[in-house]
């Protein structure tokens, strides 16, 4: 395993190697995910090649973002998966059988782009059978040191100019509702012109976009109650490339931050990374490795990328949250007066999370949210309380009762 | 360390210390006006307050969080300075043990205990006249203020919401006539209206509670003795009082509205 070279400039000209770590497909961020393998421990994949189905919808596939073998298959508990690890093998990469549909869904499904979707509400891929009222796409930039999606484009993805056009067309297909584009003001492409495109521009100050707050520019403060499906703007590109060329790209840009580093440095990697390598050793004071999709999102302790994330960070290592202490008051300073995005008050849904009030916080308007919406949350509240975690176990009783 | 770091790690140890700074100034300027007597209301103030903190925290088997010592200053501000020292040990003691503890301490409960106390004394005890602030108290209080603003603990809206309804209803038009009023309101404004565990939670709740405090602290204050247009410090403490009470039903009502604006719309 080799470290992956450190770029010299924060955009590189064109798209480096990818470094040679291991992988893995995570099952955070897929609610409940129970998989059902297509390539058991000690297999070979390739780039592309089908691991695993989710086992609740066997349509939907997850590809290898590397050629290499199957090292673990790691289960959390109720046998939710929790990473499937693919280690790095030298020599001939083997071309990925290509089976797949006609239609931008089928193509989609089979070839392990549907995860890149996540569905509003409850999260996780939607339904491979359903039609969202409407598709988001993410663009703007959602933090200081998260990659800026225009540059992206610019730079890293020069030479891959149309891939982006066509994934957006290409996502037209899905939904019989409006495709909104999010993007800020350094936008540098002109966008085509589509009767169900529209294009949400905003100028980015000190404020930067998170998620759910774009997709609540877009859709309106009500638009959650109904479904709506978010992609990112590299998945998009990546949705074009394979409608063009039939091949899977499997590459993220992301930003990773070292303390004390001034700036963040931007890496071309695979989907699932492991962390280790790009921060190489690590000494001096306890620290841990995290990475995040944005400044307000959940910040997980991990050793992989994230499915969804563009920043990784190592983050000074604070010991572990008190347990067994008496629940702490939640203090209601003026930083929370701020309605979190869709017009949901803070401190009552702090408080209705807290106490698990599933009705409370289903009149307060959860269902527009998704746990990494709220995790920033934790950071600002004295009681302790993880409002990501929280959300996500209310949001699986709300989807039971939905459901029976 | 970011301020939402502190008030992460401290919680209400965080907001009864940044209080308690807050409060000293006023408190200063009251123990060089008073001297002894007031030296002896604070502490005795103190003493039962945190009697009762550390009795809670020992039979609950919790870490002792000296809130007490807020609930004591804050009182001390407005007691009377001739009070009989028994008034003075029932009305914190039910203050801190009925406003707070039985609700599991500061942040937990939804009344200020310095509120409930000076409410009880006015209310069980009709002889007693609360302490008036003098010019220099409230100017004291600024400091203060600021500081509470500063770390958020003191809601602007609140506060502005307060200073409209009762300049429109005591029909201030001049800087002249606003004087006085803010320096009858300075201490009450700061420490009962403003307290920040009590309050509403939403921005249209605060202004809301503002508004209510504001409005009440003229209705109480109508017919009372004293200078024409500034409100007695009885009406302030009431008035605190049911803005506190109320803020819940704000919040709902501000909740309902910010549900309505949520109506599906795509495109």
């Amino acid at each position: 395993m080799t470290a992956p070279s450190p770029l010299a400039a924060p955009f590189p000209d064109r798209p480096m190697a990818a470094p040679a770590g291991s992988v893995a497909l995570l099952g955070a961020g897929f609610p409940d995910l129970r998989i059902r393998a297509e390539a058991e421990t000690g297999a070979i994949v390739a780039v592309g090649q089908v691991v695993f189905r989710d086992a609740r919808h066997p349509s939907i596939a997850f590809v290898s973002p590397i050629h290499g073998r199957v090292a673990a298959i790691e289960h959390g508990p109720r046998r939710v998966l929790s990473a499937f690890i693919i280690e790095p093998v030298a020599g001939q990469q083997v071309a990925a059988p290509v089976r797949s549909g006609d239609s931008v869904r089928a193509q989609m499904l089979d070839r392990g782009l549907w995860p890149a979707l996540v569905a509003r509400p409850f999260g996780g891929p939607p339904d491979p059978e359903a039609s969202p009222d409407a598709i988001v796409v993410l663009a703007a930039p959602t933090s200081p040191t998260a990659p800026d999606p225009a540059t992206v484009l610019a730079k890293v993805l020069a030479d891959r100019a149309d891939d982006f056009d066509v994934g957006l067309i290409a996502l037209t297909e899905l939904t019989e509702g409006p495709v909104h584009l999010c993007v800020g003001k350094q936008w540098p492409r002109a966008v085509q012109d589509h009767p169900r495109l529209r294009v949400h521009r905003r100028r980015f100050g000190r404020r930067w976009q998170a998620k759910a707050a774009q997709v609540a520019r877009a859709v309106g403060r009500g638009g959650a109650s109904g479904r709506v499906w978010t992609i990112g703007y590299q998945d998009v590109a990546a949705l074009g490339h394979l409608l063009r060329t039939g091949a899977c790209d499997p590459l993220r840009t992301i930003a990773v931050s070292r303390p004390g580093g001034a700036q963040p440095e931007t890496l071309r990697v695979p989907l699932g990374s492991s962390l280790g390598p790009l921060f190489g050793p690590v000494t001096g004071s306890p620290a841990r490795l995290r990475s995040t999709t944005g400044p307000s999102s959940e910040r997980r302790w991990s050793l992989f990328l994230g499915r969804h994330d563009v920043e990784a960070s190592l983050v000074p290592d604070l010991g572990p949250p008190p347990t067994g202490a008496p629940l702490r008051p939640l203090i209601p300073f003026n930083a929370l007066d701020r309605p979190l995005p869709f017009g949901v008050p803070t401190v009552p849904l702090m408080r209705a999370l807290t106490t698990g009030d599933r009705d409370a916080c289903a009149r307060l308007g959860c269902l527009s949210l998704l746990p990494e919406d709220v995790a920033h949350l934790t950071d600002l509240c004295a009681s302790g309380t993880d409002y990501g975690r929280r959300l996500a176990e209310i949001l699986g009783q709300l989807r039971k009762d939905l459901s029976t | 360390m970011t301020l939402a770091q502190v008030i992460r790690r401290n919680g209400v140890l965080f907001v009864a210390t940044t209080q308690g700074i807050a409060a000293l100034p006023p408190l200063a300027v009251l123990l060089l006006d008073g001297g002894t007597t007031v030296s002896v209301v604070l502490a005795a103030a103190l003493v039962v307050a945190l009697g009762w903190d550390y009795l809670f925290a020992a039979l609950r088997h919790r870490t002792i969080i000296p809130t007490g010592l807020t609930t004591a200053v804050i009182f001390t501000l407005f007691a009377p300075a001739d009070m009989p020292l028994w008034h003075l040990v029932v009305v914190v003691s039910l203050g801190c043990v009925i406003g707070e503890l039985v609700f599991g301490g500061r942040g937990f409960a939804f009344l200020s205990p310095a509120t409930v106390a000076l409410a009880l004394l006015l209310l069980s005890l009709p002889d007693a006249t609360l302490r008036a602030p003098s010019a220099a108290m409230a100017l004291a209080c600024l400091p203060g203020a600021a500081l509470l603003l500063g770390t958020g603990l003191l809601s602007l809206r609140v506060a502005a919401g307060f200073a409209l309804a009762l300049g429109v209803a005591v029909g201030v038009t001049d800087a002249a006539g606003a004087v006085p009023v803010l320096i009858a309101c300075s201490a009450a404004l700061v420490f009962l209206v403003c307290d920040p565990t009590t309050g509403a939670v939403t921005p249209l709740g605060r202004i809301a509670h503002g508004v209510l405090a504001g409005g009440l602290v003229w209705v109480f204050s109508l017919g009372a003795p004293g200078t024409p247009g500034a409100p007695g410090p009885d009406a302030l403490v009431f008035a605190a009082l049911l803005g506190s009470l109320f803020a819940p039903l704000l919040d709902h009502i501000a909740i309902t509205i910010a549900a309505r604006r949520r109506r599906p719309r795509h495109g």
